[in-house]
C-alpha cells in the first residue's frame, strides 16, 4: 500500500514538470539578413519578344562594378560609375532601405545624378537573395522590366 | 476500506475540479467576427489594366476592385483566383487571374467577395488571351511569365472588402458559343439546357485513362449540338464521382489553354443537370469503328457506303482520341473526275416519336469548295447497291457545314437542329460528297449524327 502512494506521489511530481507554468516562452528569433554587404553589379537582362530572359555581363573592366551597400542598420550606398573613356567618375548617393514581401524598398536621401531625387523611393522586386548573389527587378515608368544580378562584392 | 474513501475522496475532488475548474466568466455569446471594412477606394478599372504578351510591371499606385469567381473549395480550382468585375448593363464584363502561392484561398476570396487589388510592383501578362495578374515567375529554361505572388504577398495586395455579392448577381447566363469568348475568359457563366458527351456518360469526372495535364476534359452539349470543354482536375473532391447523365444547367468559370476553351466548374453543386436527358432515337459516332486511317472504309451493320462512279469510299479516321467519317478526292489514284461517294445510315424509323430533329457535326480541311450535303429518303431500301441508292428518292435537308477552312478547326460545327417532323416511318440520312480530283477536293469530316424526338 505504501508504494502505491510512492508511485501516486511520483507520478503526479513528474506531471507537474510536464506541466509547470513557464511563461519564458518569448525566445527571440533572429532572421538574418542576407543583405547587409556590398553586391557588385555583374550582369543586366532583359526579356526578348518571347519572354525569353537575356542577361549580358557588365563591362568591369574600366571601372570599378556599380554597387549597393547595405548596412545591418538599414542605410545603404549605392555607387555608378561613369567612364568618358579616360577617367572613371564614381556617384554615390545613401538612403535608407526596408525588405517588404517580395520587395526591396530603397529611399534615397540624397540623389544619383539624373538618376534618383531626394526623397524618392525605388521599389525593386526581389527576385532572390542567398548569402552570394542577389537578383532584383525593376522596370521603366512603361512597366518594361530589366533584371540586375548582383554578387557579392568585399 | 481506506482504499474506499480515498477512491471515493479522489473521485470527488477530480468532478469537482472538471466543472468548478478556472473560467472566469460564463459569456458563452456567439465570437465577434465583425468585419473591419478597408478604407481603400478603387481609382483605375479593371478595363483599363495594361497586359500584353510580354511580361510587365505596373508602376503606379493604382487599385482596382474586382469579385471572385473561381473557388478552391474543390479543389478544381488551385493556387489562382479568378476575378470578375460587377455585371453592369451595357458595360463589358472583364475578367482576370491571379496565381497565388496559397491554398484554401476560398476561406478569404470566396465567390463573391469583392477584393481591391494594389496594383503598384505586380507583374501582368495574358495567358492564353487571359489577363493575369500576380508575381514574376522564371521557369528552368529562363521564360517569364506571370506566376503565383507569396501569401504574404497576397495579404498586402488583395485586400478583401466586407463586400460579397451572391453568385446569382456575378454569373451571366449564355449559351456555349456565346460563352466561348475572349472577353469571358475567368468570369462566371451559367450554360443552360446542356449535358454531357455520350462518350462522358458511365465515366467519373476525373477518368483515369483519359487524362491531359492532370485533369479530364469531358465535353458538354448544348441543345444545338455545340460543345465545350469540361475540365476537372485529379485533385478535385468531386474527380471520382460519375458524371450526372441529366441535362440541365451548369455554372462555372471559363478558362483558356492555348486555343481550346476550357469550362470549370468550382465544385459538384455548380453541376445542376436535375432533368432527365433526352434520348436520341438515333446515335452514331464512329467509335465503336476498330481500324481507321487512308482506305480504312466504314463498314457499319446497316449503313452504305457507296461510290456511285468511282472506287474511293468514306473513310473512318481518328484524331485525339475521337473518331470519325472522313472523305476527299485529293490526289486519289486512279483519279475520280466524278466523285459522288454516299455515306447512308442504317434505317430510323420515326413513327413512335414526334417533332424528330437532326444533328451532326462537321469539320473541313484544304478547302477549295462545297462538296458535301445532307439528304434524306423514305424509300431507300437499304440494300447498298448503286443501283438501289440511284432508284431512291431523295431530298436535299437544310444543314449548315462548317466553314470552308485550310486548316482543320478544334471543335466540329453543329450542323443546327434540322426537322424531320415532316416524316415519318423508316427514314435514310445520307451525307454526299460530289467533287473531282482535278476539281473540288476539299476534306470533309463528319461525326455525332444524331435524331432527337419527343
Amino acid at each position: 500500500m505504501n508504494k502505491k502512494f510512492i508511485y501516486i506521489a511520483l507520478v503526479l511530481i513528474g506531471s507537474l514538470g510536464v506541466v509547470s507554468c513557464d511563461e519564458e516562452d518569448d525566445t527571440t528569433f533572429v532572421s538574418p539578413n542576407y543583405l547587409v554587404g556590398k553586391w557588385n553589379l555583374a550582369q543586366v537582362g532583359t526579356l526578348n519578344s518571347q519572354n525569353v530572359l537575356v542577361y549580358q555581363n557588365v563591362d568591369n573592366s574600366n571601372c570599378a562594378a556599380d554597387s549597393y551597400t547595405f548596412g545591418a542598420d538599414y542605410n545603404f550606398t549605392a555607387s555608378d560609375f561613369t567612364y568618358d573613356g579616360t577617367t572613371c567618375t564614381e556617384d554615390a548617393g545613401t538612403g535608407t532601405y526596408e525588405i517588404i514581401p517580395g520587395n526591396l524598398v530603397l529611399e534615397f536621401a540624397d540623389e544619383i545624378a539624373t538618376d534618383t531625387l531626394p526623397g524618392e523611393t525605388r521599389t525593386m522586386t526581389l527576385r532572390s537573395l542567398s548569402d552570394v548573389s542577389l537578383e532584383l527587378i525593376n522596370s521603366n515608368q512603361a512597366g518594361a522590366i530589366t533584371f540586375y544580378k548582383y554578387s557579392k562584392g568585399l | 476500506m481506506k482504499a474506499t474513501i480515498l477512491k471515493s475522496v479522489l473521485f470527488l475532488a477530480l468532478t469537482v475540479g472538471t466543472f468548478v475548474g478556472c473560467v472566469n466568466d460564463d459569456d458563452y455569446a456567439t465570437p465577434d467576427f465583425g468585419c473591419n471594412e478597408t478604407s481603400l477606394v478603387a481609382n483605375f478599372e479593371v478595363a483599363q489594366v495594361p497586359a500584353s504578351q510580354i511580361v510587365t510591371q505596373f508602376t503606379e499606385d493604382k487599385i482596382i476592385e474586382a469579385y471572385v469567381t473561381s473557388s478552391d473549395e474543390g479543389g478544381n480550382f488551385f493556387k489562382s483566383i479568378s476575378f470578375q468585375t460587377l455585371p453592369v448593363e451595357g458595360e463589358q464584363v472583364r475578367g482576370f487571374s491571379v496565381p497565388v502561392d496559397a491554398t484554401s484561398t476560398f476561406i478569404n476570396y470566396e465567390p463573391g467577395r469583392k477584393v481591391f487589388i494594389k496594383l503598384k510592383d505586380l507583374y501582368t501578362d495574358l495567358s492564353s488571351d487571359g489577363v493575369r495578374i500576380g508575381a514574376v515567375f522564371l521557369n528552368g529554361s529562363g521564360v517569364a511569365a506571370v506566376g503565383r505572388m507569396t501569401e504574404s504577398q497576397m495579404r498586402s495586395t488583395l485586400i478583401r472588402s466586407c463586400q460579397v455579392v451572391s453568385e446569382d448577381t456575378l454569373s451571366r447566363t449564355m449559351t456555349i458559343a456565346e460563352a466561348k469568348q475572349t472577353a469571358n475568359l475567368n468570369t462566371l457563366i451559367d450554360i443552360e439546357n446542356v449535358q454531357f458527351s455520350d462518350a462522358a456518360i458511365n465515366s467519373t469526372y476525373y477518368d483515369p485513362s483519359n487524362v491531359i495535364g492532370g485533369a479530364t476534359n469531358h465535353t458538354l452539349v448544348d441543345d444545338s449540338g455545340t460543345t465545350v470543354i469540361f475540365r476537372t482536375s485529379s485533385f478535385a473532391n468531386f474527380a471520382g464521382k460519375p458524371v450526372a447523365s441529366g441535362r440541365g444547367t451548369v455554372r462555372g468559370v471559363m478558362t483558356k489553354f492555348n486555343s481550346d476553351y476550357q469550362f470549370m466548374a468550382r465544385t459538384e453543386r455548380d453541376i445542376m443537370l436535375t432533368e432527365p436527358r433526352p434520348e436520341a432515337i438515333f446515335s452514331e459516332n464512329f467509335e465503336s469503328i476498330g481500324a481507321t486511317g487512308p482506305n480504312q472504309f466504314i463498314s457499319l451493320p446497316g449503313w452504305t457506303n457507296v461510290s456511285m462512279n468511282g472506287g474511293k469510299l468514306w473513310e473512318a479516321r481518328i484524331f485525339s482520341g475521337n473518331k470519325y467519317a472522313q472523305f476527299s478526292t485529293f490526289n486519289l489514284n486512279p483519279a475520280e473526275p466524278n466523285a459522288d461517294t454516299r455515306l447512308i445510315t442504317p434505317a430510323i424509323n420515326l413513327d413512335s416519336s414526334e417533332n424528330e430533329v437532326l444533328r451532326f457535326g462537321s469539320k473541313i480541311g484544304f478547302a477549295n469548295g462545297e462538296a458535301v450535303t445532307a439528304w434524306i429518303s423514305t424509300d431507300y431500301d437499304g440494300s447498298g447497291t448503286v443501283a438501289a441508292v440511284a432508284a431512291a428518292t431523295w431530298t436535299l435537308l437544310p444543314a449548315t457545314f462548317a466553314a470552308q477552312t485550310q486548316q482543320y478547326p478544334n471543335d466540329f460545327t453543329s450542323s443546327g437542329n434540322i426537322s424531320l417532323a415532316a416524316y415519318s416511318g423508316d427514314v435514310y440520312i445520307s451525307f454526299r460528297y460530289v467533287g473531282a480530283t482535278n476539281g473540288i477536293t476539299s476534306t470533309y469530316q463528319i461525326d455525332n449524327i444524331e435524331v432527337f424526338g419527343n
